[in-house]
């Protein structure tokens, strides 16, 4: 009979997988700040100088009447370029860690896993900032706390689910890579971001109902800038999609990956 | 006594890489043909077990599949057929340069390599200097891995794979790199985790290298195991049919 101590070397490690997820997470911010002398605060530059501009065309030169449209957007400037910034370095972290794959067995999600939450804290610490600024203006913002932890999941579930599926496929074709760009350029203007959902016509309406990230970006809008309940419905539908999505990302995943040290 | 490896009719499927389009143009250009799949063996039914203080060595010529088997007891590359399994923690050193960032440095890379490599943080604080010691890297820890030579990272993943406390050690052709007296002194640490009851697995061409330091000898050719016994005996086959 076989000893049962016997596995498969997959099963067999030293450490947890905490341990090497945080060594990863740690990693992805230290190279990401080396050499910078404002480091972290790069991660607010993109959406303030995205917001500034959008402040110029649509109140200075189409004059649509918004009230503190500054933080309107960047209450959807923010998270968004969370969504963004985590699913591009997610799609590229298998591919960029080639020599670790090929090298070392550790579970593989943690790699886009990971890159997602390094992203994940950089969007923290700029979400911080802006409800300092929000709580600033008068916002009970205590009020929307629990839908703010709602968004922050559904979102980050989202991103993990999209990340797991993207960055085993850009192995097989580095395509993917390219075609993400497209695809986040589409998409952030088919989600609420620089406007309000209340605003599409509705003719368009279904659009947020089919695009994931569109009860997100409502909850945190209602959370942070209204202060108000979001729309539950809607909420419903974004949840079932984001749980979707990140199922989806785990099959996919499970299904590619064993032969990805093949294809590095 | 129970082994600690344990390679049950080990099946390894090698795909050409060429023959795989890069990107979705090069698909469709072939998309008539189809896709021409040449696939072969890296491995054909490969047995064989490894007891607890053993250090076997693996040699044979370039592509016998002395790295994909050492890769596939490290868990890297699923097995296609057949099995593997070991029977505690494995520290794998494949390679050169175990996957360092050049702009962190060595002392940042040692962190994340140290959790890659099994060693739990806290243990991987407390082992620090001892690794860099063993390194030989107490000057230049704290400056970026681009600035070290060759040398200096395969000592420093030398270092961290042996600090793990590990029950199997995987080596991949390392130790090439180092000079005389680091080769000296992995081959004496190595010896002494081999004595504590470490199995070792070491793929090397310096026959007189595996000669001094393992207890047995595989040979490989096209796959398979054609030999496996005394260092002396399989080198002088391997020798005798060069």
């Amino acid at each position: 009979m076989d000893n049962p101590r016997l596995q498969p070397p997959t099963r067999r490690s030293l450490v947890s997988s905490t341990d090497i997820f945080l060594a990863l997470v740690s990693k992805e911010l230290h190279v990401k700040y080396k050499r910078s002398v404002l480091g972290f605060f790069w991660s607010l530059a993109t959406p303030l100088a995205l917001a500034a501009v959008y402040l110029f065309v649509f109140v200075h030169v189409y004059r649509v009447p918004q009230e503190d449209f500054a933080l309107f957007l960047l209450t959807g400037l923010l998270p968004w370029q969370f969504f963004q910034m985590a699913t591009v370095a997610a799609t590229n972290s298998l591919v960029d860690n080639a020599p670790l794959i090929r090298k070392v067995y550790f579970p593989r999600p943690l790699l886009p896993i990971g890159a997602v939450a390094a992203n994940l804290v950089t969007f923290m610490g700029g979400l911080g900032v802006l409800m300092l600024i929000l709580l600033a203006t008068g916002r009970p913002l205590w009020l929307g706390l629990h839908w703010l932890v709602v968004a922050l999941v559904l979102q980050t579930a989202l991103c993990v689910g999209i990340s797991l599926a993207l960055s085993v496929w850009n192995v097989y074709f580095r395509d993917i890579a390219q075609v993400i760009g497209i695809f986040l350029l589409v998409l952030f203007f088919l989600t609420p971001i620089v406007y309000d959902v209340t605003m599409v016509p509705a003719a368009f309406r279904a659009l947020a109902w089919v695009n994931p990230l569109a009860p997100i970006m409502e909850t945190y809008r209602a959370a942070l800038f209204e202060v108000r309940t979001p729309d539950l419905g809607l909420l419903a539908a974004g949840a079932a999609e984001a749980a979707g999505a990140l199922a989806l990302g785990y099959l996919v995943f499970r299904r590619l990956s064993p032969r990805i040290p093949k294809e590095l | 006594m129970a082994p600690t490896i344990v390679v049950r009719g080990l099946w390894e499927e090698f795909r050409v890489l060429q023959d795989r389009p890069g990107s979705v143009k090069e698909m469709l250009s072939r998309l008539p043909v189809g896709r021409e799949r040449r696939s072969n063996w890296a491995l054909r039914d490969v047995s064989f077990e490894v007891e607890p203080g053993e250090t076997v060595g693996l040699i044979g010529r370039n592509g016998s599949g002395k790295s994909t088997l050492l890769r596939c007891i490290a868990g890297i590359l699923p097995p296609t057929r057949g099995e593997v399994l070991v029977g505690g923690p494995i520290s794998s050193l494949i390679e050169l340069g175990a996957g360092f960032h050049p702009e962190l440095t060595g002392r940042e890379n040692a962190r994340v390599t140290g959790a890659l490599f099994g060693i739990p943080r806290r243990k991987l604080e407390a082992k620090m200097e001892e690794i860099v010691a063993f390194a030989e890297l107490e000057e230049v820890v704290d400056q970026p891995v681009r600035s070290y030579s060759s040398g200096m990272v395969v000592r420093l993943a030398f270092s961290l794979a042996v600090s793990a406390d590990p029950e199997i050690l995987l080596i991949d052709e390392v130790l090439a790199v180092g000079d005389q007296s680091f080769q000296r002194r992995c081959v004496d640490r190595i010896s002494g985790m081999a004595r504590s009851g470490v199995a070792v697995v070491f793929v090397s061409h310096q026959l007189d290298l595996v000669s001094s330091v393992c207890s047995r000898v595989l040979l490989l050719d096209d796959g398979s195991v054609v030999s496996d016994g005394s260092p002396l005996d399989v080198i002088a086959g391997y020798e005798r049919a060069q």
